[in-house]
C-alpha cells in the first residue's frame, strides 16, 4: 500500500509506563538513556504528522524522525 | 444556542502566583510597536499568561481572540472575530457575515475587506491578539488572516501566539523590520524567576542546592516549574522528592504530573481526572456530571493551589485546564477507566443539551463515540443549526461518524449530501446520492429528497438534462402523493418550499437546455405556488421568470419581475444573498437591450462577484457571457473576448448547451467586429445542437459582411423558428434587411416601421443596433423616411462612443470594478448611493476608492476624479 511506511521517532526523556500507549501503533523503547524511541507503521504522511502533533501536545522534544528503508 | 463564547474574547485570569516577567513584557512592548509580534513556543511556556499580563497594561486598546480547532468553520470564526472587534469598539457593517464566501473554508475577500474598512474607520491605535492561531487548520483561512495582518491600517498591531510557526509568510515583514519574535528561549524562566515561583507556590523552604536541582532539571520550562512547585508542596518528603527528581530521566512533565497525582488525596485525584474530559469547565456542569454539590468550592481551591485550572470569568464559575496538563490527565483517565470516561462525556453532553447547546454536546458525544446520541442531536437541532449558519460544523460531525454507521443510514446520508451541497461540494454530494441510488433501498419520500438535492445543483455543476429529469420525476411524485412525508433536511423546509425548489430548478434546467418556451411555462407556474410567498422563493421564482422574459425581449415584464424580486430581497434577505443572482442577471439583459451599457456592465460585475463568492457556477457563466455582450455593445471586442475567456476558465464546465452556444456566438461576434471573419466563420461552423438567437444573429452578420445576398437568405432560412416568440423580432428585422438588400426599399421600411413600433413598447433600443451595419443603415433610412422620437433615439445611440478604459501612464491598471466606481465619483453621490447603484455595500465602495487612489497616486476623491480626467479615463 503506497504511503504506508515504518518510522522511528526519537524524543528526549524516557517514558513512564502510563504513557506506553501514547502513540497508536507505536512501540516505545529505550535503547539509550534519556531518550525514547517510538517505532511503528504509519498509514501515510498525515498519520505521521498527527503522531508528531500528539507528541508536541504532551511537551515532548523531538530529537529525530527517521524512515526505515522500504523492504 | 450560544452564538459567541465570551471566554474566547478575553484572556484567562492571571493566576495570583504568576511570576512578573519584566523582560518578556518589554519584548512584547517593543513588539507592539511593530505590525506583527509572533509569540512562538511549544506547550507550557506561558505564552497566554505573558500576553494576558501585557494586555492588562493596555486595557481599552486590545481586541482578544482565542482561536481553536472549531474556528475552521468560517461562520464561527467570523462571529467571534466581529465580536472581538466590537469589544474594542470597532464596528463592522451589520451585514459583514453575509459577505462570507460559502463553501471555501475561508472568510473570503469580501469579508476581510469589510474588516479592514472597519479598522480604517476606527482610526485609533488597536492591538489585536490572536491566541493559538495555529489551531486553525484551514490554510485558506490562514491566508485570510495573513492578508488582514498585511493590509490593516498602520496603527493596528497584531500579537499572535502559536506552538508551531504558522504558515503565514512573515519574511516580508521581517525584512521591513515590522516583525517581532518572542520565542522559546525568551520565555524560559530565569533561575531567579523559577526560584520565585517555587518558593511562592510550594510553601516550602528549600536550600540552595535543592533549588538548583529543581531549576536545572526543569530547564526553565514554565509548566514544569509549576508542576515541580505544586508537587513539592504536597510531597510527604520534600528532600526525597528533590532527590528522586534529580535522578529520574523521564520526560519532566511525565514525571511531575505523575508525582502530582500521586500526592493528592483520592477524592481530589478523582476530581482532577474526571473533569479533564471537559474543554470548558463550569461548576454547574461538574456538579451534574459528577453528581456532587461542591464543585464550585473544589474548583476554587484547586485553582488557588496552582493545580492548573485557570479561571476564565470573573466569578469563579468557569475554568479551563492548562492544555498540556489536561492531555496527561485525559490520557490517564482513558487508560485507567475508558468506560468511566465515556459515561462522564455522555453526562456532560446531556447537560449541554439541556442547556440548549448542541455544539458542545456534539463534541463530547464524538469523543465518547456515542453515535446514536450524536445522530439524535443532529436531527433534533437541524433547523436551529441551519439558521445559525453552522453547516460547516455539522459537516465535521458527520465526518466523525465511522463509515459503517453512515453506510446504511439513508437519512443521515441524505443530510450529508445536503450539507455537502450547501458547503459548495456538489460533486461529493452527487457521489453520495449515486451510491444511495445504487443501494436501491430508498423510499419514495427519500427518493424525492435526493431528487431535490440534485435539483439544487442546477446552480452549480449538474448537466441540465439530468436536473430536468429528476425534478420532473420528483414533481410528479409530489403531485401524485401530496401528503408524502419528506425527511427534514438542511436547507430544505416545508413541502411548499420543496415544491418551489423543484419547480424553479426545473424551469432553470429547461432554460439552460435552450428550451425557453417550456422554461417560461414552468417559471410562470412557479411564481404562483404557495411557497413563492416565502421571501427566498419569491426572489428565486420571480428572478428566474424575469431572466427568461428578458432573454425573450419581454423587457417591461422582466424589469417588473426583477424589480419586485430585488425589493423583497432587500427587505427580507441578507445583502448579496445568492437568490439575487437571477433578478440581477435579468436586469443586466434588460439594461443592455435598452442600450444602458454602463448599467449593464455594473450589473454583470455584481453578478460575477457574488456568483464567484457563492460558487454558483451557472450564474457565473451567464454573467460572463452577458458581460461579453455588453462589451460588444460598447464597441470593445477585446474586452468581450476577455470575458469569454474568463468564462471558459471557470472551475466548472460551461453550464449547458444554451450558455455554451451563447458563448460561441459571443466569440464569433467579437471576431466579426475585429474584422476576422474567417475565425468567426470557423466558430460558427461547429454545429450547435441548440440553436439560439445569438448564434443565428452571428451567422447573419457574417453572411452580410460577405455582401452575398443569397448567403443572407440561406442563413435566414436556418433561423430557429421553433423558439418563437423568442427571437421573433430579430427574425423579422433580418427579413427586412434582406428585403432592403434585394431592392424592396418600400417593403423593408414598412417592416422596419412596424418593428420599431413594437420595440418601442419595451424600449428595446438595441434591436437595430445589434444587427450591424445593415441594421444601422435600415434605421437611419427609417429616421429619414418616417421619423419619430424612438427611431431618432436609436440613431443617436449608435453615434455614441465608448469610454476609454486604459491609460499608458498607470503602472497598475484599474480593474473593471474600479472603473465602474470611478465613473460614479464625479457625480457627487454619497458612497451609499453609489453602492446602491452598483449592488455592493458602502464598505466595498470605500475599499475600491482606496485602491483607486493608491493606483492613481493621489489621496481623496476629488483628486482621484481630477487625475482620472487628466488621464482620459473619464
Amino acid at each position: 500500500m503506497p504511503g504506508r511506511a515504518r518510522y522511528e521517532i526519537v524524543v528526549r526523556g524516557c517514558l513512564s509506563p502510563r504513557l506506553a500507549r501514547l502513540l497508536d501503533g507505536f512501540e516505545p523503547r529505550t535503547p539509550s538513556p534519556g531518550r525514547t524511541h517510538f517505532v511503528g507503521w504509519v498509514q501515510d504522511q498525515s498519520a505521521l504528522h498527527g503522531a508528531l502533533r500528539r507528541l508536541a501536545d504532551f511537551g515532548f522534544e523531538l530529537v529525530s524522525v527517521t524512515a526505515y528503508p522500504p523492504d | 444556542m450560544p452564538r459567541v463564547l465570551q471566554s474566547k474574547l478575553r484572556p484567562a485570569a492571571i493566576p495570583r502566583f504568576a511570576v512578573g516577567r519584566g523582560r518578556v513584557l518589554e519584548l512584547l512592548d517593543t513588539g507592539s510597536r511593530r505590525r506583527l509580534t509572533l509569540v512562538a513556543a511549544p506547550a507550557g511556556y506561558g505564552k497566554s499568561v505573558a500576553l494576558a499580563q501585557w494586555a492588562e497594561t493596555r486595557a481599552g486598546t486590545v481586541a482578544w481572540l482565542a482561536t481553536d480547532a472549531r474556528d475552521s468553520d468560517p461562520t464561527r470564526c467570523a462571529s467571534h472575530l466581529l465580536a472581538a472587534l466590537s469589544g474594542a469598539h470597532v464596528e463592522c457593517d451589520d451585514d459583514a457575515r453575509s459577505l462570507l464566501a460559502a463553501g471555501s473554508g475561508s472568510l473570503g475577500d469580501a469579508f476581510v475587506d469589510a474588516v479592514i474598512t472597519a479598522l480604517d474607520e476606527h482610526g485609533a491605535p488597536l492591538n489585536i491578539v490572536l491566541e493559538d492561531i495555529d489551531r486553525i487548520e484551514s490554510s485558506p483561512m490562514l491566508a485570510d488572516f495573513e492578508r488582514l495582518i498585511a493590509e490593516a491600517p498602520p496603527d493596528v498591531r497584531f500579537m499572535v501566539s502559536c506552538r508551531a510557526d504558522p504558515s503565514i509568510s512573515v519574511q516580508r515583514l521581517r525584512v521591513r523590520g515590522e516583525l517581532m519574535e518572542v520565542r522559546t528561549e525568551d520565555l524560559r524562566f530565569t533561575a531567579a524567576e523559577a526560584r520565585a515561583l517555587i518558593d511562592e507556590l510550594s510553601g516550602r523552604v528549600l536550600n540552595d542546592d535543592q533549588a538548583a536541582v529543581l531549576v536545572a532539571r526543569t530547564e526553565g520550562w514554565p509548566v514544569a516549574v509549576q508542576l515541580a512547585a505544586v508537587s513539592l508542596g504536597s510531597a510527604p518528603d520534600p528532600a526525597a522528592f528533590v532527590a528522586d527528581f534529580a535522578g529520574d530521566d523521564r520526560n519532566v512533565a511525565d514525571f511531575l504530573s505523575s508525582e502530582l497525582l500521586q500526592n493528592e488525596a483520592d477524592d481530589v485525584r478523582r476530581f482532577l481526572l474526571d473533569i479533564s474530559v471537559l474543554d470548558e469547565i463550569s461548576a454547574d456542569l461538574c456538579d451534574a456530571m459528577l453528581e456532587r454539590i461542591d464543585s464550585e468550592h473544589m474548583l476554587r481551591v484547586l485553582e488557588q493551589r496552582g493545580l492548573f485550572l485557570n479561571s476564565i470569568d470573573n466569578h469563579g464559575h468557569e475554568y479551563r485546564y492548562h492544555r498540556l496538563v489536561r492531555e496527561f490527565l485525559r490520557h490517564d483517565l482513558q487508560r485507567d477507566d475508558p468506560a468511566r470516561a465515556r459515561v462522564l462525556r455522555r453526562r456532560a453532553a446531556g447537560w449541554f443539551l439541556d442547556h440548549d447547546d448542541p455544539l458542545h454536546a456534539a463534541d463530547l458525544l464524538i469523543d465518547a463515540e456515542a453515535w446514536d446520541a450524536l445522530e439524535n442531536t443532529i436531527w433534533r437541532h437541524t433547523r436551529e443549526l441551519w439558521e445559525a449558519g453552522m453547516s460547516e460544523t455539522v459537516l465535521t460531525w458527520i465526518e466523525a461518524f465511522p463509515p459503517a454507521h453512515l453506510r446504511n443510514n439513508v437519512r443521515l446520508q441524505l443530510g450529508h449530501a445536503a450539507l455537502r451541497t450547501i458547503s459548495g461540494q456538489p460533486t461529493v454530494a452527487r457521489a453520495i446520492l449515486d451510491e444511495l441510488d445504487r443501494s436501491d433501498s430508498l423510499t419514495a419520500a427519500q427518493r424525492l429528497a435526493a431528487d431535490m438535492i440534485i435539483g439544487s445543483h442546477i446552480e452549480t455543476i449538474e448537466p441540465p438534462a439530468l436536473i430536468a429529469e429528476r425534478t420532473e420525476r420528483a414533481l410528479a411524485t409530489l403531485a401524485a402523493t401530496p401528503d408524502i412525508e419528506i425527511p427534514e433536511m438542511f436547507g430544505a423546509g416545508s413541502p411548499a418550499s420543496i415544491e418551489c425548489l423543484l419547480t424553479v430548478s426545473c424551469a432553470r434546467a429547461h432554460l439552460l437546455l435552450g428550451d425557453l418556451r417550456r422554461a417560461r411555462e414552468i417559471a410562470t407556474g412557479a411564481v404562483l405556488l404557495p411557497g413563492a410567498q416565502m421571501p427566498n422563493w419569491h426572489v428565486q421564482a420571480h428572478g428566474t421568470l424575469a431572466l427568461i422574459n428578458a432573454l425573450r425581449g419581454d423587457l417591461n415584464h422582466a424589469e417588473g419581475s426583477a424589480g419586485r424580486a430585488l425589493d423583497v430581497a432587500a427587505q427580507h434577505l441578507a445583502t448579496s444573498h445568492p437568490a439575487t443572482l437571477t433578478p440581477l442577471l435579468a436586469r443586466a439583459v434588460v439594461a443592455r437591450a435598452r442600450n444602458n451599457i454602463d448599467s449593464a456592465i455594473a450589473l454583470c460585475q455584481a453578478v460575477i462577484e457574488r456568483a464567484r463568492r457563492w460558487r454558483r457556477w451557472t450564474w457565473l457563466g451567464f454573467g460572463y457571457t452577458e458581460l461579453g455582450f455588453s462589451h460588444l455593445a460598447a464597441g470593445r471586442p477585446d474586452a468581450a473576448l476577455r470575458a469569454a475567456r474568463d468564462c471558459a476558465e471557470m472551475p466548472a464546465p460551461p453550464p449547458g448547451p444554451f450558455v455554451a452556444a451563447r458563448l460561441r456566438a459571443l466569440e464569433a461576434l467579437a471576431f466579426v467586429m475585429l474584422g476576422q471573419h474567417d475565425v468567426a466563420q470557423q466558430l460558427l461552423e461547429v454545429d450547435a445542437p441548440t440553436p439560439t438567437v445569438e448564434v443565428a444573429t452571428a451567422r447573419l452578420l457574417g453572411a452580410s459582411a460577405s455582401g452575398d445576398t443569397s448567403a443572407i437568405r440561406k442563413a435566414l432560412d436556418a433561423w430557429p423558428v421553433d423558439a418563437f416568440p423568442f427571437g421573433a423580432l430579430e427574425f423579422e428585422l433580418w427579413t427586412a434587411i434582406l428585403a432592403a438588400r434585394e431592392g424592396d426599399r418600400h417593403g423593408a421600411l414598412d417592416l422596419a416601421a412596424d418593428l420599431a413600433a413594437r420595440a418601442e413598447l419595451d424600449g428595446y433600443v438595441r434591436l437595430f443596433l445589434d444587427a450591424g451595419p445593415d441594421g444601422l443603415r435600415l434605421v437611419r433610412d427609417l429616421s429619414r423616411a418616417r421619423p419619430n422620437r424612438f427611431v431618432h433615439s436609436v440613431v443617436d445611440a449608435a453615434a455614441q462612443r465608448s469610454n476609454a478604459s486604459t491609460s499608458d501612464e498607470l503602472v497598475e491598471q484599474l480593474s473593471d470594478r474600479e472603473l465602474s466606481v470611478l465613473r460614479h465619483l464625479p457625480r457627487r453621490g454619497t458612497y451609499s448611493e453609489i453602492a446602491r447603484e452598483l449592488y455592493v455595500s458602502p464598505n466595498t465602495v470605500k475599499t475600491h476608492v482606496r485602491h483607486i487612489c493608491q493606483k492613481l497616486g493621489v489621496s481623496g476623491r476629488s483628486a482621484a476624479v481630477a487625475k482620472a480626467e487628466r488621464l482620459g479615463l473619464l
